[in-house]
């Protein structure tokens, strides 16, 4: 069935985590790595991706089970290893690379320290030899600097370095096989470009790789080959282009119409139902919201000032979307809360719904706050806890001015309906709720005031793209109900791309090009704008082309 | 490299200077709130120190005199100025009870209690240490270890003593039940203070090696081949060793009182004795100095640990985290 | 309670859930219990307290003999039919000494916790509450009572007020106060500055209704189990006080008093000691445990 030299050869793999076939998470899957191939598996979370990998190093838990008719590594049975044995593979012979190096480095270790703890785990090597190689490490994983380098904490190091020494980390011993979980998942996206660079360049060296990913655009431009691992199981295996170009299963085919992109661009990402009716469209366009010259500078524990956002204008309107997008501390989430009254500007003005927060006395500014909306990344913590979903809606409703009891419930079961939640849901805690259903309350709260303008900050960032893209279809079906205008706020390029009429680019505070979105995507004027869109990793699935670059 | 370590030094030393105020701002407002036991709350000081005046009648010149000798006659700021100035000069003022000066009283009996606090403590940690590295993460280990915890949280320390002095003085006769000469004598009143101050000390080192040992960190670390013991030892326990800070008060108090209970039951010498009889006798200047003496402690104790924490976490250490 | 602090207030440490000097560990994994209901541990304690409570309120039910009956004839008889847990010194029943001392143990343990969390939660709440003024002045005052050691400190107010036992209890209570007003202060200023609270802003409700409808309820939520475990805390401290002798006078049946009476007897009379001690140390497993499993039982809703 397989050829018989292939580096990594797993059969039937099952992995539980307590008792019962319903514990599995990973039900009986089989594939092979040959040497020198870049494999990536894609999954969404709880598809098993994860711990796929870990069994591979052994280190799925204490409370796990692992099952297989066959794993073998490079000839060897990886099933019949004892402790010892383990550890000598891990580090020396696979390599491992984490997401997210702030919390993957030992926050409370140097560099140097972190990366040759494998070698001094598998080598017995002098100290001097053991920071010759430290500095040698760095250099070729492309850390400038590395003599001053070494000598830092991960947190003093940007993202990008600080994934570089992991991945030096990673590969200090030698191994020739490197196994990445979700490598540039919490990168930005011109990082994330230069990351996946040095990881090309891992391959091209011979490194043999297995990704874990669920970002179908980092497979497209890496992957050899492509495993799509769903609820457990591999539903669908084949060459990258391929499986790209024509997928076979329909799950692949979903997940890849998913993915939000200037394709999708006024279509449905999941939903085969239509798009509502929209209301027909105002002859003219009614400013609901507008900054102007707005600047806020923050002053940093120590006294360093630091410029969030630096005369920045927008304006809002009503049925219309605008996206701002920029990379992690760019302004825009200061941007949105200044909007919403919830910080302060140094100077400029802003206008909401016709009136200013700053001349606002107290019932004027409560009735404000009721026009701008907002909906953010994680709505958990935006809940009170002793709350279920029925009393975090009523008193919305409450707010928002509809008296007596019976009218209450019917407007929160209104609001249920209009985010496609039953009515099952009311006495639930948002705990228990998945994230996307904590999102659809989230908006219902929202709209349960019947705002002029929606602030969503990163709303479908920490959600699965499936997940995504049916709310990015809520968002849309209410827009065309209500004619809220939204403002966008995401590092997702490809998202912005997709809900935006227009797009605000911002870097450091400042606003470097504006316009609408398809003028501004398809021919961006500014050097930073090119680089941003340049790194974005895409998919060209209507195309049937090669490995995409 | 230099350049690097320019910006870090300089916010710690700002932190510490900080810290060492605050230290000297809380054992100022610690002499005022005992200024005020001592002047302000109670009825007549002058009863305090000649005696009930159920028994003892004194005449209007012998309280005079009393009130003289004592300062009472002064107003009160003036009271209060003249009591921070003494302080300031290691000045803890004079027993009611014993017509001597609280400092020397204090001096007598500080050596035995020190010794005792240090061994309880040096044990309590040990205890501490092993414990919760041996049990962290093992199913089994941490349950047993769980229910003896809570027994030795919940049951008084003195009774803990009583248990301890029937078994291995009268039961075994390996150590003497009491007296403070030797190493011996120290044995069973230590490990009565460890026993009850070590439990919630593991418990929060315990948590602190779970949670660390469930970063992903350390499953990196994992990654690289390291053994067990490597991973707990190089890096969880460091991390564990943070949520201790919120710990030192309860430590310092734990042992503290755990010494004023353990030398009296092991009718020892030292400052707890000193204190349980100044309390009986209403001796409120030799029990203030002895409060005080323990609020200093506790202020150097703090302030040790502020100036060490930067060193376990370099995070502590820079101005601005990214 | 204008803008959220952003990056210039220096982040509060969350509410501890180690109260220095208690013994209020997380207990999230000590649970013998599952997530929804309570576990065995958990019934067992209550049925510990409630048998010390129908002691507490009538201990003639459960005494089998009078407590300060003495019989010459029996002194330091070891434990029998006739007194299951032995006599004392004078012959008195140790059983029926220890079911008359419940109620000055639980009069002890609930009047001292209750003066600690009762001044402790309404100081905690009104600087973390109050603007920085109020708050900054609160917290020293906090932390130089901090500064003194629990037992310490209880000691200096007996040695001003004199001993007995209500003044023990409100020294035992006093000296709880500032840990109290500590937690409690961190846990408004997390609710306050919490995204339900900034959401509860956005849709545009008032003040008072935020204050009373979302913080003032999640500030104190964690009083009660910080109650109960408090008077495990406040039995040990009673029971330290009254070994040394500060306690109630005898020959009033007193558990702290019979431990401290019982160690000029250690080699005679084993039970003497023994039983008071379990007494005491079932009564604190028993609130420890019953805090415990209510606190993972409001994380485990709440996360």
């Amino acid at each position: 069935m397989n050829a018989p030299e292939a580096l990594l050869d797993v059969r039937r793999l099952s992995v539980s985590f307590g008792r019962g076939a319903g514990d599995e998470v990973v039900k009986g899957i089989s594939f092979q790595v040959q040497r020198g191939e870049s494999v990536a598996i894609v999954g969404e979370s709880g598809s098993g991706k994860s711990v796929t990998a870990r069994t591979i190093v052994g280190l799925t838990g204490d409370r796990s089970e692992v099952r297989a008719d066959g794993l073998r590594f490079g000839g060897r049975d990886l099933l019949s290893l004892a402790t010892r044995d383990w550890r000598s593979i891990r580090g020396r012979e696979i390599g491992f690379v984490l997401q997210d190096a702030l919390v993957s480095l030992d926050p409370l270790r140097t560099v140097a320290k972190e990366i040759e703890e494998p070698i001094r785990a598998h080598f017995g090597w002098p100290k001097e030899r053991r920071q010759q190689e430290v500095l040698a490490l760095l250099s070729s994983v492309g850390v400038p600097e590395p003599e001053l380098r070494r000598h830092q904490f991960p947190h003093e190091l940007s993202g990008g370095l600080r994934q570089r020494a992991l991945i030096a980390s990673a590969i200090a011993a030698q191994p020739s096989f490197l196994i990445l979980d979700e490598p540039t998942t919490a990168l930005d996206v011109t990082i994330q470009a230069q990351i996946l660079r040095l990881l090309e360049q891992l391959r091209d060296e011979g490194h043999t790789l297995l990704f874990i990913t669920h970002d179908l655009a980092v497979v497209a431009r890496i992957a050899d080959r492509v495993l799509v691992m769903n609820d457990g199981r591999i539903v669908e295996e084949g060459p990258t282009a391929r499986l790209f170009a024509d997928p076979r299963h329909d799950y692949t085919r979903t997940l890849l119409a998913s993915v939000p992109s200037e394709r999708t661009k006024g279509e449905r990402l999941w939903s085969w139902r239509p798009p509502v009716a929209a209301s027909p469209a105002p002859a003219t366009r009614t400013v609901v919201a507008e900054l102007a010259g707005v600047t806020k500078t923050f002053r940093l524990p120590g006294g360093t000032p630091l410029v969030a956002v630096d005369d920045l204008s927008l304006r809002l309107e009503s049925g219309r979307t605008l996206g701002l997008v920029g990379e992690s501390g760019s302004g825009k989430t200061t941007a949105g809360r200044i909007l919403l009254g919830s910080t302060q500007p140094d100077a400029g003005a802003v206008t909401v719904a016709g009136r200013s927060w700053a001349t606002a006395g107290r019932r004027e500014a409560a009735e404000l706050r009721r026009q701008i909306q907002v909906v953010y990344q994680d709505p958990l913590s935006s809940f009170d806890p002793r709350h279920t979903v029925r009393r975090i809606l009523t008193e919305a409703v409450g707010a928002a001015g509809v008296d007596g009891r019976g009218s209450r419930a019917g407007r929160v079961r209104e609001l249920l309906d209009q985010v496609g939640l039953a009515t099952t849901f009311l006495d639930r805690h948002p705990l228990r709720l998945s994230g996307g259903q904590r999102q659809r309350v989230a908006i219902a709260r929202a709209l349960a005031l019947e705002p002029r303008i929606i602030v969503c900050d990163e709303p479908v960032s920490a959600l699965d793209v499936s997940i995504q893209a049916q709310v990015l279809d809520l968002f849309d079906d209410i827009q065309r109900e209500t004619g809220v205008a939204l403002l966008f706020i995401s590092h997702d390029l490809g998202v912005i791309r997709h809900v935006s009429d227009d797009v605000l680019v911002l870097k450091d505070g400042r606003t470097v090009e504006r316009g609408p979105t398809e003028e501004v995507f398809a021919r961006p004027r500014e050097p930073y704008t090119k680089e941003l869109l340049a790194a974005v990793p895409r998919l060209h699935v209507s195309t049937p082309a090669g490995r995409d670059t | 490299m230099t350049q690097a370590r320019g910006r870090t030094v300089r916010p710690y030393l700002r932190r510490i200077g900080a810290r060492a105020l605050a230290g000297v701002g809380v054992l100022f407002g610690a002499a005022t709130l005992g200024f005020l036991a001592l002047y302000v709350l109670p009825g007549d000081p002058v009863y305090a120190i000649a005696g009930n005046p159920d028994q003892v009648s004194l005449s209007a010149e012998q309280v005079a005199a009393i009130r003289e000798t004592y300062g009472f006659d002064q107003p009160l700021y003036q009271q209060y100025l003249e009591y921070l100035g003494q302080l300031v000069r290691g000045d803890l003022g004079t027993s009611y009870q014993r017509q001597q000066p609280v400092t020397t009283l204090i001096a007598d009996q500080l050596g035995p209690t020190v010794q005792l606090a240090a061994a309880a403590f040096a044990t309590t940690l040990v205890l501490a240490f092993a414990v919760s590295l041996l049990t962290a993460k093992r199913r089994f280990g941490r349950g047993v270890s769980s229910v003896v915890e809570l027994f030795f949280i919940s049951a008084p320390g003195f009774w803990v003593g009583i248990v301890l002095l029937t078994v291995f003085s009268f039961r075994l006769g390996w150590l003497p039940a009491i007296g403070s000469g030797g190493w011996q004598t120290l044995v069973l009143p230590a490990l009565t203070i460890a026993v009850g101050a070590a439990p919630p000390l593991i418990q929060v080192l315990r948590n602190g090696l779970e949670d660390t040992l469930d970063e992903p960190f350390v499953l990196t670390a994992r990654t690289r081949g390291l053994s067990e013991a490597a991973v707990r030892l190089r890096h969880a326990l460091r991390h564990a060793l943070i949520p201790l800070t919120t710990l030192t008060g309860f430590l310092v108090g734990g042992l503290l009182g755990g010494a004023v209970i353990a030398e009296t039951l092991f009718s020892r010498q030292g400052v707890g004795r000193v204190l349980v009889t100044a309390v009986t006798a209403n001796d409120v200047p030799l029990v203030l100095g002895l409060v005080l003496l323990a609020a200093l402690a506790y202020v150097v104790v703090n302030f040790l640990v502020d100036v060490v924490y930067p060193l376990i976490d370099p995070r502590l250490r820079s101005e601005v985290t990214a | 309670m204008s803008a959220t602090p952003e990056v210039t207030e220096a982040a509060e440490p969350p509410p501890a859930a180690v109260l220095a000097g208690t013994v209020a560990v997380p207990g999230r994994r000590w649970t013998a219990g599952s997530r929804r209901g309570f576990g065995w541990a958990f019934w067992v304690s209550a049925a510990v307290l409630g048998l010390i409570a129908l002691a507490a309120v009538a201990p003639s039910l459960l005494a089998p003999h009078d407590p300060l009956a003495t019989d010459l004839a029996a002194v330091l008889a070891p434990p029998s039919a006739e007194h299951v847990f032995g006599t004392d010194e004078s012959g008195r029943d140790i059983a029926s000494r220890l079911v008359h001392g419940a109620r000055n143990a639980v009069l002890l343990g609930v009047g001292a916790t209750a003066i600690a969390v009762g001044v402790g939660s309404v100081v905690g709440v009104i600087a973390g509450l109050g603007n920085r003024l109020l708050d900054g002045l609160l917290m020293r005052l906090t932390d130089v009572s901090l500064a003194f050691p629990e037992l310490l400190l209880a000691l200096l107010i007996i040695a001003v007020f004199g001993g007995g036992t209500l003044n023990v209890v409100l020294a035992i209570g006093i000296a709880g106060i500032p840990n109290y007003a500590r937690l409690i202060r961190g846990q408004t200023l997390a609710v306050r500055r919490s995204g339900y609270v900034e959401a509860a802003r956005g849709i545009g409700l008032n003040r008072r209704r935020i204050v009373t409808g979302h913080v003032l309820p999640n500030a104190i939520r964690p009083v009660i189990v910080l109650a109960t475990i408090g008077i495990g805390t406040a039995t040990l401290a009673g029971a330290g006080l009254s070994f040394l002798g500060l306690g109630v006078s005898p020959p009033t049946p007193e558990w702290g008093s019979m431990l401290s009476v019982s160690r000029n007897y250690l080699e005679l009379a084993w039970w003497y000691g023994a039983f008071p001690g379990l007494a005491i140390t079932a009564l604190v497993i028993s609130t420890t445990t019953m805090g415990r499993q209510l606190q993972a039982r409001v994380e485990g809703r709440t996360g």
